[in-house]
Protein backbone atom coordinates (compact mmCIF):
# COMPACT_ATOMS: atom_id res chain seq x y z
CA UNK A 1 0.00 0.00 0.00
CA UNK A 2 1.27 3.49 -0.84
CA UNK A 3 2.08 6.26 1.60
CA UNK A 4 -0.75 8.53 2.73
CA UNK A 5 0.14 12.20 3.29
CA UNK A 6 -1.43 14.71 5.65
CA UNK A 7 -2.60 16.86 2.72
CA UNK A 8 -4.54 13.92 1.25
CA UNK A 9 -6.66 13.48 4.37
CA UNK A 10 -9.90 15.26 5.17
CA UNK A 11 -12.45 15.03 7.95
CA UNK A 12 -15.15 12.47 7.28
CA UNK A 13 -12.87 10.42 5.05
CA UNK A 14 -13.22 6.67 5.51
CA UNK A 15 -10.21 4.40 5.47
CA UNK A 16 -10.31 0.86 4.03
CA UNK A 17 -12.26 -1.64 6.16
CA UNK A 18 -10.50 -4.71 7.50
CA UNK A 19 -12.36 -8.01 7.48
CA UNK A 20 -11.47 -10.75 9.93
CA UNK A 21 -12.71 -14.33 10.03
CA UNK A 22 -11.64 -15.54 13.47
CA UNK A 23 -11.43 -19.22 14.34
CA UNK A 24 -10.83 -20.96 17.67
CA UNK A 25 -7.50 -22.03 16.17
CA UNK A 26 -6.56 -18.36 15.84
CA UNK A 27 -7.50 -17.76 19.48
CA UNK A 28 -5.14 -20.57 20.49
CA UNK A 29 -2.43 -19.00 18.31
CA UNK A 30 -3.06 -15.64 19.97
CA UNK A 31 -3.05 -17.20 23.45
CA UNK A 32 0.38 -18.66 22.73
CA UNK A 33 1.81 -15.50 21.20
CA UNK A 34 0.45 -13.10 23.83
CA UNK A 35 0.74 -15.35 26.87
CA UNK A 36 -2.95 -14.86 27.75
CA UNK A 37 -4.10 -18.40 28.47
CA UNK A 38 -7.45 -17.60 30.06
CA UNK A 39 -9.52 -20.69 29.24
CA UNK A 40 -12.66 -18.78 28.18
CA UNK A 41 -10.90 -18.13 24.85
CA UNK A 42 -10.40 -21.75 23.73
CA UNK A 43 -11.98 -24.22 26.17
CA UNK A 44 -15.67 -24.58 25.28
CA UNK A 45 -16.67 -26.40 28.50
CA UNK A 46 -14.87 -23.84 30.64
CA UNK A 47 -16.46 -20.96 28.74
CA UNK A 48 -19.97 -22.43 29.08
CA UNK A 49 -19.28 -23.02 32.80
CA UNK A 50 -18.63 -19.27 32.99
CA UNK A 51 -22.05 -18.53 31.50
CA UNK A 52 -20.60 -17.63 28.13
CA UNK A 53 -22.02 -18.93 24.84
CA UNK A 54 -18.71 -20.70 24.12
CA UNK A 55 -15.16 -19.48 23.55
CA UNK A 56 -15.02 -15.70 23.05
CA UNK A 57 -12.44 -13.64 21.22
CA UNK A 58 -9.73 -12.03 23.39
CA UNK A 59 -10.50 -8.33 23.73
CA UNK A 60 -6.82 -7.69 23.14
CA UNK A 61 -6.99 -9.52 19.80
CA UNK A 62 -9.81 -7.25 18.66
CA UNK A 63 -7.72 -4.34 19.90
CA UNK A 64 -4.89 -5.62 17.68
CA UNK A 65 -7.24 -5.51 14.67
CA UNK A 66 -8.23 -1.95 15.51
CA UNK A 67 -4.51 -1.21 15.42
CA UNK A 68 -4.05 -3.09 12.14
CA UNK A 69 -6.72 -1.14 10.29
CA UNK A 70 -4.83 2.04 11.21
CA UNK A 71 -1.27 0.84 10.57
CA UNK A 72 -2.32 -0.69 7.21
CA UNK A 73 -3.65 2.71 6.16
CA UNK A 74 -1.05 5.11 7.60
CA UNK A 75 1.87 3.58 5.69
CA UNK A 76 5.45 3.09 6.82
CA UNK A 77 6.07 6.80 7.41
CA UNK A 78 2.99 7.19 9.60
CA UNK A 79 3.52 7.08 13.36
CA UNK A 80 0.87 5.76 15.71
CA UNK A 81 0.64 8.01 18.79
CA UNK A 82 -2.45 6.68 20.56
CA UNK A 83 -4.81 3.73 20.26
CA UNK A 84 -7.73 2.88 22.48
CA UNK A 85 -10.73 0.61 22.44
CA UNK A 86 -13.62 -0.51 24.58
CA UNK A 87 -15.22 -3.92 24.68
CA UNK A 88 -18.95 -3.35 24.68
CA UNK A 89 -19.99 -6.71 23.35
CA UNK A 90 -18.57 -10.19 22.98
CA UNK A 91 -17.46 -11.62 19.68
CA UNK A 92 -17.08 -15.29 18.93
CA UNK A 93 -15.08 -17.40 16.50
CA UNK A 94 -16.96 -18.35 13.33
CA UNK A 95 -18.56 -14.92 12.99
CA UNK A 96 -16.78 -12.41 10.76
CA UNK A 97 -15.77 -9.00 12.09
CA UNK A 98 -15.39 -5.79 10.14
CA UNK A 99 -13.12 -3.02 11.38
CA UNK A 100 -13.87 0.36 9.83
CA UNK A 101 -12.54 3.82 10.62
CA UNK A 102 -12.98 7.42 9.59
CA UNK A 103 -11.03 10.62 10.03
CA UNK A 104 -12.70 12.83 12.63
CA UNK A 105 -10.11 15.60 13.05
CA UNK A 106 -6.78 16.86 11.74
CA UNK A 107 -4.43 19.40 13.24
CA UNK A 108 -0.81 20.54 13.21
CA UNK A 109 0.82 20.77 16.62
CA UNK A 110 4.45 21.14 17.63
CA UNK A 111 5.68 20.32 14.12
CA UNK A 112 3.53 17.20 13.90
CA UNK A 113 0.64 16.62 11.51
CA UNK A 114 -1.91 14.76 13.56
CA UNK A 115 -4.98 12.89 12.40
CA UNK A 116 -7.63 11.48 14.70
CA UNK A 117 -9.62 8.45 13.72
CA UNK A 118 -12.81 6.95 15.06
CA UNK A 119 -12.74 3.18 14.73
CA UNK A 120 -15.58 0.67 14.86
CA UNK A 121 -15.25 -3.07 15.25
CA UNK A 122 -18.55 -4.56 14.09
CA UNK A 123 -20.00 -8.03 13.89
CA UNK A 124 -21.84 -9.38 10.85
CA UNK A 125 -25.12 -7.87 12.06
CA UNK A 126 -23.56 -4.41 12.05
CA UNK A 127 -23.46 -4.13 15.85
CA UNK A 128 -20.48 -2.11 17.10
CA UNK A 129 -19.02 -4.37 19.77
CA UNK A 130 -15.60 -2.70 19.84
CA UNK A 131 -15.46 1.06 19.39
CA UNK A 132 -12.08 2.77 19.49
CA UNK A 133 -9.97 5.78 18.63
CA UNK A 134 -6.51 6.43 17.29
CA UNK A 135 -4.18 9.37 16.76
CA UNK A 136 -1.51 9.18 14.06
CA UNK A 137 1.18 11.56 12.84
CA UNK A 138 1.42 11.63 9.04
CA UNK A 139 4.20 12.92 6.80
CA UNK A 140 3.62 16.09 4.78
CA UNK A 141 4.16 16.51 1.03
CA UNK A 142 5.66 19.91 1.81
CA UNK B 1 -17.12 -12.97 46.84
CA UNK B 2 -17.48 -9.74 44.91
CA UNK B 3 -17.04 -7.65 48.09
CA UNK B 4 -13.89 -9.61 48.91
CA UNK B 5 -12.50 -8.94 45.42
CA UNK B 6 -13.15 -5.24 45.83
CA UNK B 7 -11.56 -5.11 49.29
CA UNK B 8 -8.43 -6.99 48.26
CA UNK B 9 -7.92 -4.82 45.17
CA UNK B 10 -8.58 -1.61 47.03
CA UNK B 11 -5.73 -2.52 49.41
CA UNK B 12 -3.35 -2.71 46.45
CA UNK B 13 -4.34 0.70 45.06
CA UNK B 14 -1.33 2.73 43.93
CA UNK B 15 1.25 0.00 44.63
CA UNK B 16 3.69 -0.61 41.79
CA UNK B 17 4.56 -4.17 40.80
CA UNK B 18 8.13 -5.48 40.90
CA UNK B 19 9.70 -4.57 37.53
CA UNK B 20 10.10 -7.46 35.08
CA UNK B 21 12.22 -7.26 31.93
CA UNK B 22 11.57 -8.98 28.59
CA UNK B 23 13.81 -9.40 25.56
CA UNK B 24 12.05 -8.38 22.34
CA UNK B 25 12.71 -11.40 20.10
CA UNK B 26 12.23 -11.15 16.35
CA UNK B 27 10.66 -14.63 16.13
CA UNK B 28 8.20 -13.83 18.91
CA UNK B 29 7.12 -10.62 17.16
CA UNK B 30 6.59 -12.59 13.93
CA UNK B 31 4.48 -15.23 15.74
CA UNK B 32 2.43 -12.48 17.36
CA UNK B 33 1.81 -10.81 13.97
CA UNK B 34 0.84 -14.19 12.48
CA UNK B 35 -1.61 -14.78 15.33
CA UNK B 36 -3.31 -11.45 14.60
CA UNK B 37 -3.23 -12.14 10.87
CA UNK B 38 -1.24 -8.97 10.15
CA UNK B 39 1.19 -9.23 7.26
CA UNK B 40 2.78 -5.79 7.65
CA UNK B 41 6.44 -5.96 6.62
CA UNK B 42 7.40 -3.81 9.62
CA UNK B 43 6.49 -6.63 12.03
CA UNK B 44 9.06 -8.88 10.37
CA UNK B 45 12.20 -7.48 11.98
CA UNK B 46 11.74 -3.68 11.98
CA UNK B 47 9.38 -2.85 14.84
CA UNK B 48 6.36 -4.41 16.61
CA UNK B 49 2.54 -4.33 16.18
CA UNK B 50 0.77 -1.66 18.29
CA UNK B 51 -0.55 -4.15 20.82
CA UNK B 52 2.60 -6.28 21.14
CA UNK B 53 3.14 -4.97 24.68
CA UNK B 54 0.33 -7.36 25.67
CA UNK B 55 2.98 -10.07 25.63
CA UNK B 56 4.99 -8.21 28.30
CA UNK B 57 2.99 -9.44 31.25
CA UNK B 58 3.46 -7.56 34.55
CA UNK B 59 5.09 -9.54 37.37
CA UNK B 60 1.88 -9.82 39.41
CA UNK B 61 -0.04 -11.62 36.66
CA UNK B 62 1.05 -15.25 36.61
CA UNK B 63 -0.32 -16.58 33.33
CA UNK B 64 1.56 -19.86 33.69
CA UNK B 65 -1.07 -21.08 36.19
CA UNK B 66 -4.86 -21.32 35.89
CA UNK B 67 -6.73 -18.50 37.62
CA UNK B 68 -8.20 -19.17 41.08
CA UNK B 69 -11.68 -20.71 40.85
CA UNK B 70 -14.62 -18.44 41.52
CA UNK B 71 -13.19 -15.23 40.13
CA UNK B 72 -14.37 -14.28 36.67
CA UNK B 73 -12.72 -11.58 34.65
CA UNK B 74 -13.76 -9.58 31.62
CA UNK B 75 -11.59 -7.13 29.78
CA UNK B 76 -13.37 -3.77 29.36
CA UNK B 77 -10.83 -1.91 27.25
CA UNK B 78 -7.37 -0.44 26.86
CA UNK B 79 -5.75 2.86 25.98
CA UNK B 80 -2.25 2.86 24.53
CA UNK B 81 0.09 5.78 24.17
CA UNK B 82 3.33 5.48 22.20
CA UNK B 83 6.51 7.52 22.61
CA UNK B 84 9.18 5.53 20.81
CA UNK B 85 9.20 2.52 18.49
CA UNK B 86 10.05 -0.83 20.08
CA UNK B 87 12.53 -2.87 18.05
CA UNK B 88 13.68 -6.48 18.12
CA UNK B 89 16.72 -6.64 20.41
CA UNK B 90 15.27 -4.12 22.88
CA UNK B 91 14.85 -5.02 26.52
CA UNK B 92 11.55 -3.78 27.86
CA UNK B 93 10.85 -3.38 31.57
CA UNK B 94 7.23 -3.50 32.67
CA UNK B 95 5.73 -1.96 35.80
CA UNK B 96 2.03 -1.97 36.55
CA UNK B 97 0.00 -0.26 39.22
CA UNK B 98 -3.65 -0.17 40.15
CA UNK B 99 -4.81 3.38 39.46
CA UNK B 100 -8.47 3.01 40.36
CA UNK B 101 -10.94 0.49 41.80
CA UNK B 102 -14.70 0.95 41.85
CA UNK B 103 -17.89 -1.11 42.12
CA UNK B 104 -20.94 -1.14 39.90
CA UNK B 105 -24.15 -3.10 39.90
CA UNK B 106 -24.72 -4.75 36.56
CA UNK B 107 -26.34 -7.68 34.87
CA UNK B 108 -23.66 -9.91 36.38
CA UNK B 109 -24.32 -8.71 39.95
CA UNK B 110 -21.76 -6.62 41.83
CA UNK B 111 -18.82 -6.02 39.55
CA UNK B 112 -15.45 -4.60 40.56
CA UNK B 113 -13.77 -2.42 37.96
CA UNK B 114 -10.03 -2.21 38.15
CA UNK B 115 -8.00 0.35 36.20
CA UNK B 116 -4.33 -0.50 35.77
CA UNK B 117 -1.61 1.76 34.45
CA UNK B 118 1.22 -0.14 32.83
CA UNK B 119 4.51 1.44 31.76
CA UNK B 120 7.08 0.08 29.30
CA UNK B 121 10.67 1.34 29.52
CA UNK B 122 13.54 0.33 27.25
CA UNK B 123 17.16 -0.58 28.04
CA UNK B 124 18.18 3.11 27.81
CA UNK B 125 15.64 4.10 30.45
CA UNK B 126 13.31 5.70 27.88
CA UNK B 127 9.57 5.37 28.41
CA UNK B 128 8.46 3.82 25.10
CA UNK B 129 4.75 3.25 25.78
CA UNK B 130 2.04 3.28 28.41
CA UNK B 131 -1.20 1.36 28.60
CA UNK B 132 -4.27 1.88 30.74
CA UNK B 133 -6.38 -1.28 31.10
CA UNK B 134 -9.82 -1.65 32.60
CA UNK B 135 -10.84 -5.08 33.86
CA UNK B 136 -14.13 -6.25 35.33
CA UNK B 137 -14.01 -8.85 38.12
CA UNK B 138 -17.15 -10.61 39.23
Amino acid sequence: MGQVYFEDVSEGMEIPTLEKNPTTRQLVQYAGASGDFYEIHYDKDYAIGNELPGPIIHGALKNAWLGQVVTDWMGEEGVLKKLSCQYRGMDVPGVPMYISAEVVAKSSEGGENLVELKIEGKNNEGKVTTPGKATVALPSRG
Amino acid sequence: MSEAIYESMNKELGKATTPITYDVEKGHVKRFAEAIGDENRLWRGVTVPPTFTRAFIPSDEDESQPRPAGIRVLDAGSEYEYFKAIQPGDQITVVSKIADVFKKEGRLGTMTFQVKEVSFTNQDGELVATRRDTGIYY
